[in-house]
């Protein structure tokens, strides 16, 4: 039986209320009152006439047609080159192996204005003209999550149970028939999960699709934003906002699902153990699959790099140079508006954090209502931050807190709180409930076994949770470009999205730089969570 | 029911449970429990799984809520005393040492929360480490602890700030055979150098008689019987507490359960009892030999000490004391 947590206590239960009222307030300002605020507009507003008027419009059908087909694709596009990456990674021991599965994950974390500008170099540097095209869109998109399928399906395969597939080919399978009648069936729910991810996380795609899709290429997202901040047609917005709504709702219940039957193929595996490169065969195997992670990987990152040096014919940091200087284009400096990010990445990094382990709190301790924080919690995981930055648009105007510049950091800490609940719950739940009772009984009051057990047992999570919010925010570009307003709100990722936008090297020049600092303060942070081999890393 | 005095030997009451019970809803965990605990006695308490001893322990220590009754300590009624100010020290079966704190760092934390200074802490946790034989791993970290070190590290914990009352919760539960011989005569001479109120929560009735001046035996949330080892032995009240206690001649006779003491029964060959005997053992210098008298429709096992060792399958015959039988509730 388990027992009940420090029961007559009724100091404990007193902190635990105090920490679910906080968690519970920020959430439902900040999550739950805007999206609400997203379906009343929608349903009430709106009206189901107009709905279905918006709906049948030719141009809002394309655009559903062209944000699933290029999300399909983009998927389709993600497996195929990522599995042969992931199959290589997970069974044979190489050289360069753990470098491959460290540069993995940089794409992931980047910001999406610096994987847009990233790929927009390497479009120039191989003298591609792929300027607003839909091959841009999906390489962008393959660039960015063939890390989630060559982590999500790769980590699972390493530690699948090879017995049998063994036993397979002792009953006289062939290795391909071995393959597909042993080892697929159980891959399969752990690649459909990766691909359904990758499929939402192009889905509700933003930035890249805005950069490198110009004017012209339009998806659900681009539309919201297009019809709410340029168009004023705050209704075309809102239907579209509901449907974005809809479909995440969908895909991520199909996530949750395939997750579940993943954890049923997992339990008992043992650990496979990879195995070293024989033969001429399979070296060739190997170096060219670990060629294409590296093309897939390295190269948009080094062109990246060496398009921010380029100056003229030669090299120089002119672009870094340049960054503190004022242009007519942007309301501050590059330099001003990369100081004004970091500034919000600590703040929104510091609100994470502390309401993120009040919210952990809650959520160990309470049962329903705990279970309630964590839904709504997670939730700005799923919906797009578009779709949450039109709704503080619609929610916060009537207060007129739209207009505090301490509302971007606050929206970026929402966004980042799912991060930090990842590392701390866990955390949290792994303390033996008889730590804090032995605490209690040798004479800590409520707040001592707080400060003294609890606290030094989730610190380190914390501090990852607090790293991951703080990349998060460092290159948040959604809601951000909802809500930013005047000078003192001009973060580095509009900079970046602004200076791109327009023809001219020199500003061009000015982006790259700009992306590369952003790029490199954000990849230096995920390098050092993962150094620490925390739990946050399962979201990835 | 009045609680039952345990051997005061002119000591005061430094516990006294009346009428405790804890229940979750239906469930009755604890019902109407009446104990007195001397100061300085040593008091076990023993039952099977399940029959509410560990939660008797939370509720001294105020981590379970009493449904009713009252609970006092030194005099003073617990009711409203929140856990961090009832002056106790309590033992779980796995150790539940702090991780994050060195040996030192664990034995310190009482004497933290009670405000002694860095240099009375410094010698108290040396004392205190020395006492459990584990002088000199003050750094160590907890990690580095064997299983046995642990429980050892665990009972200084408890035992530095100077408890009223120590609670060890099954503390050697988890040990293997060996050990836990050896820590069961280590914690006897901690109790009697250290001269600690006890109460020591365990399922092995023979690490209970072992340890204690005073023994209860909990049936399903009840006390079933309290006393000295020496008396509970000698005279179970009931069938649960003989069997519990591992006496092996539980009969019924005329439907009613009656105890034959293994000493009543003699081998004799003019004895009323025939038995087959089904296995032989040495056991301290004599045969100790189980056997099957036959019934009319059954057979019923019979437990007997012998100095020669008959061989398996023989037939005995034994001669039985009847002054010695003894009736038991059920």
């Amino acid at each position: 039986m388990r027992q009940p947590d420090v029961g007559a206590a009724g100091g404990t239960r007193a902190l635990t209320a105090v920490f679910a009222a906080v968690a519970l307030s920020f959430l439902g300002a900040l999550v739950v009152w805007p999206l609400v605020s997203v379906f009343q507009r929608s349903l009430t507003g709106v009206g189901v006439e107009r709905i279905t008027e918006i709906l049948g419009r030719g141009s809002v059908r394309r655009v559903v047609w062209f944000t699933l087909w290029q999300a399909l694709a983009s998927a389709g596009i993600t497996l195929v080159i990522g599995l042969p990456i992931a199959h290589v990674l997970a069974r044979y021991r190489f050289a360069g192996r753990d470098l491959i599965r460290a540069l993995a994950v940089v794409p992931f974390v980047l910001p999406t204005v610096v994987v847009a500008a990233a790929l927009s170099a390497t479009f120039d540097r191989l003298r591609l003209d792929l300027d607003q095209t839909v091959a841009a869109i999906l390489a962008a998109h393959v660039f960015f999550n063939v890390a989630i399928v060559i982590r999500v399906v790769g980590g699972f395969w390493g530690s699948l149970d090879q017995r049998p597939t063994e036993a397979a080919r002792v009953l006289g399978a062939s290795p391909f028939e071995a393959f597909r009648t042993a080892t697929l069936p159980r891959l399969a729910p752990v690649i459909a999960g990766a691909g359904v991810l990758v499929f939402l996380f192009s889905f509700t795609s933003f930035g890249v699709i805005l950069i490198l899709g110009g004017p012209r290429r339009a998806t659900i997202e681009t539309e919201i934003y297009r019809n709410a901040i340029f168009r004023q047609e705050f209704d075309v917005a809102a239907v579209l906002a509901l449907l974005q709504l809809v479909v995440v709702s969908l895909l991520s219940f199909l996530v949750a699902r395939f997750q579940r039957r993943q954890a049923r193929h997992a339990r008992g595996r043992t650990r496979a153990i990879a195995k070293p490169v024989r033969g001429p065969m399979q070296r060739l195997h190997v170096l060219a699959i670990a060629g294409l992670a590296l093309a897939v990987i390295g190269v948009p990152v080094a062109a990246l790099v060496e398009a921010s040096l380029r100056v003229g014919g030669g090299y120089g940091v002119d672009h870094y140079r340049n960054l503190f200087e004022p242009i007519s284009l942007l309301p501050v400096t590059a330099g001003r508006a990369l100081l004004t990010s970091l500034y919000f990445a600590i703040g929104a990094a510091a609100v994470a954090t502390v309401v993120g382990v009040m919210a952990a709190f809650a959520i160990v301790r309470t049962g329903r209502l705990g279970h309630l924080i964590e839904t709504a919690a997670l939730i700005p995981l799923g919906v797009s931050a578009v779709t949450l930055g039109f709704g503080y648009l619609l929610a916060f105007t009537v207060l007129d807190l739209r207009r505090s510049p301490w509302i971007i950091p606050v929206a970026h800490a929402v966004v980042g709180l799912p991060f930090v609940l990842a590392a701390v719950v866990p955390a949290l739940r792994a303390i033996d409930p008889r730590l804090r009772q032995a605490a209690a009984v040798l004479g800590a009051s409520p707040i001592d076994v707080l400060r003294l057990v609890d606290w030094p047992l989730i610190r380190t999570a914390s501090l990852t949770g607090a790293g991951f919010a703080f990349a998060i925010s460092l290159g948040e570009f959604g809601a951000t470009s909802f809500l930013a307003r005047g000078d003192s709100a001009f973060t580095a990722p509009l900079a970046i999205f602004r200076l791109l936008s327009q023809p001219g090297d020199v500003l061009r020049g000015r982006a790259l730089a700009l992306s590369v600092v952003i790029g490199g303060i954000v990849a230096l942070v995920a390098a050092m969570l993962e150094r620490r081999r925390t739990d946050g890393a399962v979201l990835l | 029911m009045t609680a039952e005095p345990a051997e005061h030997e002119g000591r005061e009451t430094e516990l006294l449970l009346q009428g405790v019970t804890v229940s979750y809803g239906e469930k009755v965990a604890l019902s109407a429990v009446n104990l007195d605990v001397a100061a300085e006695a040593v008091v076990a308490v023993i039952g099977p799984s399940g029959c509410g001893k560990s939660t008797m322990l939370r509720a001294i220590a105020g981590l379970e809520p009493l449904t009713e009754g009252e609970i006092e300590l030194g005099g003073r009624s617990l009711r409203g005393v929140p856990t961090h100010q009832r002056d106790l020290g309590l033992m779980f079966q796995e150790h539940a040492l702090f991780p994050h704190r060195s040996v030192a760092g664990n034995v310190a934390f009482g004497l933290e929360r009670k405000g002694r200074t860095e240099s009375e802490i410094r010698e108290r946790v040396g004392e205190v480490l020395e006492l459990v034989g584990m002088d000199g791993f003050g750094s160590r970290s907890i990690e580095a602890l064997s299983g046995g070190e642990a429980q050892r590290v665990a009972l200084a914990r408890a035992l530095a700030p100077t408890p009223r009352l120590l609670m060890l919760d099954e503390p050697l539960g988890s040990l293997d055979r060996v050990l836990r011989q050896q820590l069961t005569g280590d914690l006897r001479e901690v109790f009697a150098r250290t001269g600690v109120t006890a109460i020591h929560v365990t399922h092995d009735q023979s690490e209970a008689f072992a340890l204690a001046d005073h023994v209860v035996i909990l049936r399903a949330g009840r006390i079933e019987q309290q006393g000295s080892p020496a008396d509970l032995w000698r005279h179970p009240t009931s069938r649960f507490v003989a069997e519990f206690l591992g006496h092996p001649n539980v009969w019924e006779v005329d439907g009613r359960h009656v105890l034959t003491p293994v000493t009543a029964l003699q081998p004799d060959p003019n004895g009323s009892i025939v038995v087959r005997v089904d296995r032989v053992e040495f056991q301290e210098g004599r045969f100790r030999i189980t056997g099957a008298e036959a019934l009319l429709v059954s057979e019923r096992v019979v437990v007997f000490d012998s100095d020669t060792a008959p061989a398996v399958g023989d037939h005995l015959r034994l001669a039985l004391d009847k002054s010695q039988v003894y009736p038991l509730a059920d």
